[in-house]
Formats: C-alpha cells, structure tokens, sequence
C-alpha cells in the first residue's frame, strides 16, 4: 500500500472508475486519490490503482448529527482496512430526517447549535474510534440561512474541533460559495476559521445553475480565484499535506482531471 | 408543521429538511420556520435545485441502457414538463418516482425502436429508477405488505440475459422472445435487487397486502404454508416487503 508523500505536499483527485486507465498512465501526475465510492463489483482496475495510489476514505459513512448504525461503522471500518489512508474524512452535514423518510441527498449543513455541536462531537468520536483513524471534517455552505443559529459557522467548526481533535478538511469552493452568498470577500470570510488545524483542502470550479440563479459547485477546472484562496490558506495552515480536486461525475474527462492537478500542482510551485 | 419553541434543534432542522423536500408545504406562506420571506424564496430556489439534481442523477443511474440506442433519459429533467413538475413534487416519495419514471418512458418510447425488445427495456428501466429514486418508507404492519418502491412484472423477453449485449450497443439480432417475470426491490440499506421469481413467488408477493396473515395468503395463493412463509422472508430480506413481526 503506497504511503502519502512526505517532505511536500500532496496534489491528488478523486478517484473515477471510468478514468482509471487514464490514472495509471498519468505517471507522478497525481499523488493520491479520494474514494467518494466503494470500488465497484465490476471495476477491474481498482485492485492496479490501490496498488498505485495512497487512498483516502470520503465516502459518505453516516451523518454525524445521530448515533451512527453498527452497520454504518462496520462499513466504515471495511472501508478503511481497503484504503488504509492516513486519515478519513466526514462532513459537516445534516441531509436526513431521524426516521429516514426524508432526504435531500446532497450537501446540507446542520443548524450551529449548541446541541448540534453536542451531537456532532460526541458521533464523530464514535466513528473516529471505529474506523481507528484520524478523522478530518469538511465544511458545508448553506444557500439560505434560518434565524435560528447560535453561533457561526467559524465558531461551530473551532469548538467542535478543540474538542474533539479532529483535523479540518477545508472546502474551499464550499468557502467561496458560502462567502458568495452572505456578500462577503472568501479571506474575509475565513478570518475566524480554525486553519490551524486542516489538514487537507479541496479545490474545484464553480458555474452558473439556473434554479439558483448564481454559481454553485461544479466538476470543473479551480479557478485562479480558488488556487490563490488555497496559497493564502496554505500561508496559514501548518498541518496541510494534501490538496485534492474535488470532482466526480461521469461527465468529467482525464483531460479536465490532468490538467486541474497539473494547475493546482503549479499553483503550489511542485 | 414546526414549533421552535418547544421541539428540538434536531427535530427543526427535520423540519427544515421537509419543507425542503416537499413542495407542497412551500406553496403557503412559511409554516412555522424561522425563515424570512426573503430566505424562504431563496429556499425555493434550493429546493428546486436539489430535486433536479437528484432526479437528473438517479435518471442517469438507472436508464442505462437505452442511451446507446436513443437520447439520455436525464434529459428529461431540462423539459418545461419537468419544471412543472418541480412545484408539486415530494422529494424521494414513491408517487413522485412513479411520475417521473412515466414522463421518461413516455419522453422514450415514440422514439425509434431499435429492437422488438424496446419497451421491454424502458419498463426494466423504470422499475430500476423507482428503486434508486424512492426514499419513502411504508409503515411495517404485523403481516407483510409491500415496500414502497417494490413492484413484480412480467417481461416478453428476458432482460438479464439480453442486457450484457445491450449494453454494447449491439445485440443479438437471432434472440428471441422469452417470458420472465422480474421483482425489483430495495432494501432499508439502499441494495437494490432485480431477481426473476417463479409464479408461486409473484403471486406471494401480489397476495401480501398487510391484512392477510401468511396463512391467509396461503389459502389465497392455494400454495403449501411453509412455502409462503419461506417466500415471505425471503421477500422481506431482499426488501420487497415489510412486516413488523
């Protein structure tokens, strides 16, 4: 099982099955790769990428706001004995009801609460202990905001990482957006957050969508807004050892992938 | 529909997540949330968003087939008809899986038929995407009754064995038809299953309707008591049915 880089930081993707030929043939291009998705049944170049690639667990493992399942640990547990990544990482997100009869399968960030931030806690120290592994946490944006919160994002994400360790897998798409948004410049933004403690960053594009009317997240190339916002937070962020083009879809070419690293490669002067 | 004062934080964002997931609750003014007018629009918008994503991609998931022969069924979700259809739908129910899994074979099937096997392939198609698109639950009664999405029909030709040749986009043009009947169904977990069953198991599962006690379905389906009950727990552990007991 090939180990992260060390000495320097490591500029990866995420895995593709339809684009792993073009993975193995890319050379050194790619560091490491995040595995949103188990390896499929029928994926027979899965077993050549592990031997190639460090792999990170992202899969979706549970929500965080309740007690996960044993069969939700047990997977992430499985998980992580394949891809034995030096950490895994979960999501600041909260997308189901508790009686599981209402999803939004996307995104969705929980309420910054004093009781979500409980519940967050307490569940990530469940999964981090199951899956015996360091356990990052990715931010999510919010497109509307509910009179309601008790504290801000910023807040919310350093309490809940002084107390539980955890690192921070800082989105910085997800950054953008929600600075986008609430009408504030993304450093602005950021100028709370916990950056001390990432770990790892995401980068990517974003576009126009036409039921937002403004630009969400998309599997696209990270524009030089983002790559300079990845060198800034970089300055900021001691622990950082990898940054990762977050983009999977089917519709997604090697060559977008290649050339999305290969920017964020230069961007960081490796 | 929400009470902040006196429900939970978790339970307000439930709240939050219905009114998101159901249309019907963002027609009237904002039930009890603590949104303003302003952000209860900009919900709207959200919510739009998610339920085209989430058809766009279980469309995309679940025809799989018939876009080497016509045009992607995920298409359909950029039609005028589907954004009517975004005003008055509910998020992952089984009626709105249903609706749309109709508006994609009727988008379709006047396409060209490559093959007698055509309509064949877009209700397999269909029953696939009511599988992946159904997030609602039915409520477990003591006898067993049908999940949600889970549905049994017969087929002039045998799907599984003609999708391999489907899938590259040429196939065999010697095969002919062969009667199968398939179930489809998921299970609480998310696995999904498409598995032929015999006439014995199709009529168990058509019998078993949450007021028939396995022993009533026996006598209904005029099949021997242990064979029911053995089909009926196999049904319920592939998640074609749901039973309290």
């Amino acid at each position: 099982m090939p180990a992260m880089v060390q000495g320097r930081l490591s500029i990866g993707a995420f895995y593709n099955p339809h684009l792993a030929q073009a993975l193995l043939q890319a050379g050194s291009a790619v560091d490491h790769l995040s595995m949103a998705d188990p390896p499929g049944p029928d994926d027979a170049a899965f077993p050549a990428i592990r031997d190639r690639f460090p792999l990170l667990l992202h899969d979706y493992l549970g929500q965080l706001s309740d007690p996960l399942s044993e069969h939700a640990l047990a997977r992430a547990r499985h998980l992580q004995d394949i891809y034995r990544g030096p950490w895994v990482a979960e999501h600041f997100q909260c997308l189901h009801t508790q009686d599981g009869a209402r999803t939004l399968d996307y995104v969705f960030p929980p309420l910054y609460t004093e009781e979500f931030l409980s519940r967050f806690s307490a569940n990530a120290c469940v999964l981090r202990d199951a899956v015996d592994a360091p356990l990052v946490m990715e931010n999510i944006p919010g497109f509307f905001a509910l009179d309601y919160a008790q504290m801000t994002e910023a807040e919310f994400l350093r309490r809940f990482l002084d107390q539980t360790g955890c690192g921070l897998l800082l989105d910085l798409p997800h950054i953008w957006l929600a600075a986008h948004y609430s009408g504030r410049n993304a450093r602005e933004y950021l100028a709370d957050f916990p950056l001390d403690k990432v770990v790892e960053l995401h980068v990517a594009g974003v576009e126009q969508d036409r039921d937002l009317e403004g630009p969400w997240i998309a599997p696209t190339p990270p524009t030089q807004e983002i790559l300079d916002l990845a060198l800034w937070v970089a300055e900021r962020a001691p622990g950082l050892r990898a940054v990762t083009f977050d983009a999977f879809a089917p519709s997604l070419t090697a060559e977008v992938l290649l050339r999305s690293v290969e920017a964020t490669r230069s961007a960081f002067g490796l | 529909m929400a009470d902040t004062r006196s429900q939970s934080d978790r339970d307000l964002q439930d709240a939050v997540i219905t009114y998101l997931a159901d249309a019907t609750l963002r027609r009237a003014p904002v039930p009890g949330l603590p949104l303003s007018s302003e952000q209860a629009r900009r919900a709207g918008r959200f919510a739009r968003f998610l339920a085209r994503r989430y058809y766009r991609d279980r469309l995309a998931r679940s025809f799989r087939y018939s876009p080497r022969f016509a045009a992607a069924a995920e298409t359909l979700v950029d039609t005028p008809a589907f954004d009517a259809f975004l005003d008055d739908c509910v998020l992952g129910s089984a009626a709105a899986a249903e609706r749309v899994g109709d508006m994609a074979t009727a988008f379709l099937e006047p396409l060209p038929a490559p093959g007698p096997w055509w309509s064949d392939l877009l209700q397999y198609e269909r029953l696939f995407f009511l599988q992946t698109a159904t997030t609602e639950t039915v409520s477990p009664a003591e006898f067993p009754r049908p999940a949600a999405s889970a549905r049994c029909r017969q087929f002039s030709w045998n799907l599984p064995a003609l999708l391999p040749e489907l899938k590259t986009g040429q196939p065999a043009a010697g095969r002919l038809p062969q009667e199968v009947i398939l179930l489809f169904s998921r299970t609480p977990q998310g696995r999904i299953y498409v598995v032929e069953v015999d006439d014995s198991t199709a009529a168990v599962f058509r019998a078993a309707d949450a007021r028939l006690s396995p022993r009533q379905v026996a006598e209904a389906v005029s099949l021997p008591a242990e064979l029911v009950q053995r089909t009926l727990v196999a049904l319920v552990r592939i998640g074609a049915l749901v039973t309290s007991s």
